[in-house]
């Protein structure tokens, strides 16, 4: 057990030193920099080269990366080029409406998937099982805004029962008024609880009709020993990196829910930054989503390890 | 062992006119058989495969397969399972009834560690917590495995042995009186296998009622009291093992087995089923294999010569893996020309390993192999045409060797026509007639791997590897997958097929008569060293027996009734 | 009770019969990708058209907010949906099953070398790569393309790496390799017709994971120009005016959602006959 630990987390520190390299080096290859975009056409060459010293965008890359290093690991992360206010105080304003799309989101996934998964691997082709599995066929693929869309024209456009947008509403407005969330929650949730359930629902299938459970109902071991104490087990191994999985695409689903619902949170914050090649809040945005990605997977594995660790798994 | 719930002159299982029918076909797959299992003594049912062995130790317990209906009575402690309602049988074989399957291993719960899984099964026949700890350590105890070192572990960090002994600790930590085993011995090789017969007599010497369903004449006639020979789902014999299966019949060395083994010497009076004699007969005749071998072996004084000139010469061979050592060598060993030796050893002791780095599929961290005194490149790939010829390796899985979409004719031609040379329709031809000699004929070879059986496509590894013409021909547990007359054949037809003055033999075996008949020379590996060689008639009981010790006192058990 | 042995059989009839709903809703994105181009006029422009109109006899499905004929961007918005998911599955296999088949060669310390390589880039989520590389100013298409197919190389190497080291595989490269057969016959004959049945299998699925970066990618305005007619900007360029043109979202939107689900459903049902089959 240790010693996967101790590598499974080396692997993960590698990680983190590789996006950190990588997200510095993105801004030292732009082939024009910050100092361009913001003179735009009209600046005369030596009003750009001013802008860059002023900005320290004329000291050797090495440089810049040992500032930018120190600057992090004193929580600064630097400012914003294009309104000139620090990134962390941005991040801070818009953290609150990611996390009141994303918490009941990941709620709603972690209490469901394995209840229904369960239920339904218990009761193979029964109506619960069918439909489940139809959902997840067909939500599977579809991106978050072709959903998120449909649901608006479906749901408020044509029934009139939700509103449609929450353009401009901070986290403050978003509490007074729930039931702007009621879509973007739903589209959030929807592909990851019926790709976890999926998961889940394999699994207990699986070891339902396994020669473990077999043999322990033969030994006169009462069924709801069985799925409870040895195939939920067993299911669940394969199921917490799935769940892994689901994070790591919910950051994504965050990013185009957000640009489809209007809301100010982390996703549409990253999309601007990107628009305005505001280099200090890329970065930003990109340690933070990779970070917590990283994070979510080091958990996952070693908890697949602890819950089953016959199965080594790479990450 | 013996749960104090039903008075003890109940038998633990007592079948009456018992029938089964699978779904959508005539032929029933049991048909009214009649079975008792008194307590404090072991019953076997044998019989072919396919007899309805399993289906019968399934009813025992009022399971079934999907789609097998049972009909009749299975009473087990007093209570007819087929009376009650499928939901609520295995309350009524809680702590009454145990089984150990085929495959042991398979059973253990890979996520849960084994005290857990234990201390829940002790709960179906301990109410009080001090009483499932207690059971917990009997169990553990009565299987041979050391309780306190093997709680905290998961199935996975166990050997093959220890799990299958934790398998049978599961079986008997319910407190059940009734142990069904359906082919114990399957897939164990004879160290294991012999451990496990001890521990069977011992539990029904303890008062514990076994059904054992095997096809391990050996085993059965060690340890069962009574017989019941099954075929086509009828029994159609039944009686005492000594009355029944006679005492060991032909063995040709009976010093070979373990002493016990000789418990009777009675032969099987002519006027038993026919079923009864055609499956002594087909193992005295796997047991006689060795007069087949023709007096040509080339032992005289030209093997064990480590330094010997000619032929393919392994020395200080040593594999060296990350986690674990399966072959931590060094080993040395020389296989002139006409050369005939057979591996043998427990599972795991790296035999397999020495094959493959002979054949140069495993790359060794030490150690070379030589041609006629040329060394051999480490890996195959390396090797030209000639010195890939030189060892020819036919893997333990060799059903699964063959390109799944291309005829069997071209793939066995190819061996002559790249490594020798040979035209393809010459190649081909003599491919046809060493599979004929081996009872593959020609219209099979026109098929594609698919449409062939295991026990079909490793006779036709054989032959591809054969039409090299190999110097080493090495042989890794190639009869496993057939079946007995197909078996017989090989071992009468292999010998045949070598190339005299040419190809040595190599053969890894966990068949005794298998080595007897094919090997003149054998080399006892354990633990990644080989730790004894001599020729196969020469060697102890130890080696077929796989007794660690065959202790002073190793006397007959008192003699049991029948 | 009754031991199971084999699961229900629900699935298994289910994927036996031509799933006619998959094939339609695969077929109608594709051939609108295929043989659009080919339709109508040169251009979507007409003389007078109004921004934002919803469908009338001038235009079928009414135009977008920049005056546009929607049913002209529809048909033409199609081929770079299409020529991008397959562009990028390409990409991915070129990179994936070279770097697969080195990982499963005789040499474990390259297979070691190679597969931790690959799990350091399997960590993170594609989007958000293709967002950042946006900000590197590389903002076209082939690009945009190049990246989505790269990022898709560690799992294609991982199936490929797992096909070669199945046990019956190695097991026959073994023998042929005793037999005489030289490393182009293992490698361009042997191995290729087996990979092809798992590589299939897994291209099927990654046709969506391909399809949803891309879409999602050309939605955010990272690849594509904003006047382009590809499904996913179309979405985009007109979702303000859902109210009042909402033909001009839910005809791509609905175009790329039966690319999507028929895609699945085709996979789905294959998968469903292999494991019925075997």
């Amino acid at each position: 057990m240790r010693g996967y630990v101790l590598r499974r987390s080396l692997l993960a520190v590698l990680q983190c030193l590789m996006v950190l390299v990588a997200v510095f080096a993105l801004g030292s290859l732009l082939p024009g920099d910050t100092a361009d975009v913001l003179r735009g056409e009209h600046g005369t060459p030596a009003q750009v080269a001013a802008l860059r010293t002023q900005l320290g965008l004329d000291e050797p890359a090495w440089a810049r990366f040992w500032h930018w290093l120190g600057g992090l690991c004193a929580g600064d992360l630097g400012n914003s080029l294009m309104t000139g206010t620090p990134v962390a105080e941005d991040l801070g304003r818009r953290i609150g409406v990611t996390a009141l799309l994303g918490v009941p989101a990941l709620v709603l996934v972690t209490a469901l998937a394995p209840l229904l998964g369960t239920v339904s691997g218990l009761r193979e082709g029964s109506r619960l099982d069918r439909a489940l599995n139809s959902a997840a066929v067909l939500l599977h693929a579809v991106p978050e805004f072709v959903l998120g869309l449909l649901l608006v024209a479906a749901v408020s456009l044509a029934a009139g029962l939700l509103p449609a947008t929450a353009v401009g509403m901070d986290t403050a407005a978003l509490l007074a008024q729930p039931a702007v969330l009621v879509l973007p929650v739903s589209v959030l949730t929807a592909r990851h609880l019926c790709d976890l359930t999926r998961q889940v629902r394999v699994g207990v299938a699986a070891g339902r009709h396994g020669t473990v459970a077999t043999h322990l109902r033969l030994l006169g071991m009462r069924e709801r020993t069985v799925v409870l104490r040895h195939v939920l087990p067993g299911a669940l191994g394969p199921a917490v990196q799935q769940y892994a999985r689901c994070v790591e695409g919910m950051l994504g689903g965050a990013v185009l829910v957000e640009a489809v619902f209007g809301l100010r949170g982390l996703g549409s914050g990253f999309v601007e930054a990107v628009q305005n090649r505001d280099l200090p809040q890329v970065q930003a945005y990109a340690l933070l989503f990779a970070g917590v990605t990283v994070a979510v997977n080091l958990a996952a594995d070693l908890a697949a390890y602890r819950l089953a660790p016959r199965r080594e798994v790479t990450a | 062992m013996t749960a104090a719930r039903t008075p003890l002159d109940t038998p633990p299982l007592a079948i009456q006119d018992l029938s089964a029918h699978a779904e959508g076909t005539e032929r029933p797959l049991l048909e009214g058989i009649e079975l008792a299992v008194p307590a404090g003594s072991v019953t076997a049912v044998i019989g072919p495969s396919g007899s309805g062995k399993t289906t019968l130790g399934l009813a025992a317990l009022g399971a079934s397969r999907h789609g097998v209906r049972l009909t009749g009575q299975a009473v087990l402690a007093g209570t007819d399972l087929l009376l009650l309602e499928p939901a609520r049988r295995p309350a009524a074989r809680a702590g009454r009834a145990a089984q150990l399957p085929q495959h042991p291993a398979t059973v253990l719960d890979p996520v849960r560690r084994v005290g857990g899984v234990l201390t829940e099964l002790a709960a179906l026949g301990h109410a009080d917590r001090a009483g499932r700890k207690e059971a917990v350590r009997r169990a553990l105890a009565a299987a041979g495995l050391d309780p306190d070192a093997i709680r905290r572990r998961f199935p996975h960090q166990l050997s093959g042995g220890q799990q299958q002994r934790l398998a049978l600790a599961c079986a008997l930590v319910t407190g059940a009186r009734l142990l069904v085993l359906d082919e114990p011995t399957s897939g164990l090789d004879p160290a294991l296998a012999h451990a496990l017969g001890r521990t069977v007599r011992t539990l029904a010497d303890g008062g514990a009622g076994v059904l054992l369903l095997s096809h391990d004449l050996p085993l059965v006639r060690d340890t069962a009291d009574r017989v019941t020979v099954l075929e086509h789902g009828r029994a159609v014999d039944a009686g005492p093992t000594a009355t029944v299966l006679g005492g060991g019949g032909a063995d040709p060395d009976p010093g070979a087995r373990a002493p016990h083994a000789r418990r009777s010497t009675v032969e099987p009076s002519a006027d038993r089923h026919p079923a009864t004699r055609e499956l002594l007969a087909a193992e005295r005749r796997t047991r006689a294999g060795q007069a087949v071998t023709p007096g040509t072996a080339g032992n005289d004084g030209t093997t064990s010569a480590p330094e010997g000139p000619r032929g393919v010469v392994a020395r200080g061979i040593v594999v060296r893996r990350r986690a674990g050592d399966p072959l931590a060598g060094p080993v040395s060993m020389a296989f002139p020309p006409g050369s005939r030796t057979a591996l043998l050893g427990p599972s795991g002791s790296g035999k397999t390993t020495f094959a493959r780095v002979l054949a140069g599929l495993t790359t060794p961290s030490q150690g070379d192999v030589r041609m006629d005194g040329g060394p051999l490149p480490r890996r195959v790939d390396r090797r030209t045409a000639a010195q890939r010829r030189a060892v020819q390796y036919v893997h333990q899985t060799s059903a699964d060797s063959f390109a799944e979409r291309r005829p069997l004719r071209e793939q066995l031609a190819d061996t002559a026509r790249l490594l020798r040379g040979l035209r393809a329709e010459e190649a081909a031809a003599e491919a046809k007639d060493l599979a004929g000699v081996l009872g593959l004929d020609e219209a099979l070879l026109l098929r594609t791997p698919d449409r062939l059986s295991g026990g079909q496509l490793q006779r036709c590894a054989l032959v591809r590897a054969l039409t090299a013409r190999p110097a080493l021909l090495v042989c890794d547990e190639v009869t496993s997958a057939l079946d007995t007359v197909s078996r017989e054949r090989l071992i009468e037809a292999l010998p045949r097929m070598l190339v005299p003055d040419r190809t040595a033999l190599l053969i890894i075996s966990h068949d005794a008569p298998v080595v007897r008949a094919l090997a003149a020379e054998a080399a006892w590996f354990d633990g990644g060293r080989c730790v004894r060689r001599g020729p196969v008639d020469e060697l102890p009981p130890i080696v077929w027996s796989g007794e660690p010790e065959p202790g002073p006192g190793g006397a007959d058990r008192p003699a049991r009734g029948g | 009770m009754t031991v199971r042995w084999r699961t229900g059989a629900a699935g298994g009839e289910r994927g036996r019969r031509p799933s006619w709903t998959a094939l339609a809703l695969f077929g109608v994105p594709v051939l609108a990708a295929v043989l659009g181009p080919w339709w109508g006029p040169s251009g979507p422009w007409t003389e007078g058209a109004l921004p934002s109109q919803p469908p009338g006899a001038e235009h079928p499905l009414g135009t977008d907010v920049l005056g546009r004929d929607m049913l002209w961007l529809v048909l033409h918005g199609g081929a770079s949906v299409l020529g991008g998911v397959l562009g990028a599955l390409l990409i991915g296999m070129a990179g994936g099953v070279p770097l697969g088949l080195l990982a499963a060669g005789p040499r474990r310390g390259l297979d070691e070398a190679v597969m931790r390589a690959l799990d350091l880039l399997l960590a993170l989520p594609g989007l958000l790569v293709l967002m950042v590389l946006a900000v590197s100013g590389h903002r076209d298409w082939y690009w945009l393309v190049t990246a989505a197919g790269s990022l898709q190389v560690p799992a294609i190497a991982r199936v490929v790496r797992g096909a070669v080291l199945a046990p019956g595989t190695r097991t026959v490269v073994e023998a042929l390799r005793m037999q005489g057969h030289g490393w182009a016959y293992i490698h361009l004959r042997y191995l290729p017709r087996e990979l092809a049945a798992p590589l299939a299998t897994d291209t099927g699925s990654r046709f969506a994971v391909v399809l949803y970066l891309l879409a999602s990618a050309n939605f955010l305005g990272l690849g594509l120009p904003a006047a382009s007619p590809d499904w996913a900007v179309l979405i985009e360029r007109n979702s303000d005016a859902l109210f009042t043109q909402p033909a001009a979202v839910l005809v791509p939107a609905g175009l790329l959602t039966a690319l999507c689900v028929g895609g699945n459903l085709l996979v789905d049902h294959v998968l469903a006959r292999q494991r019925s089959t075997r």
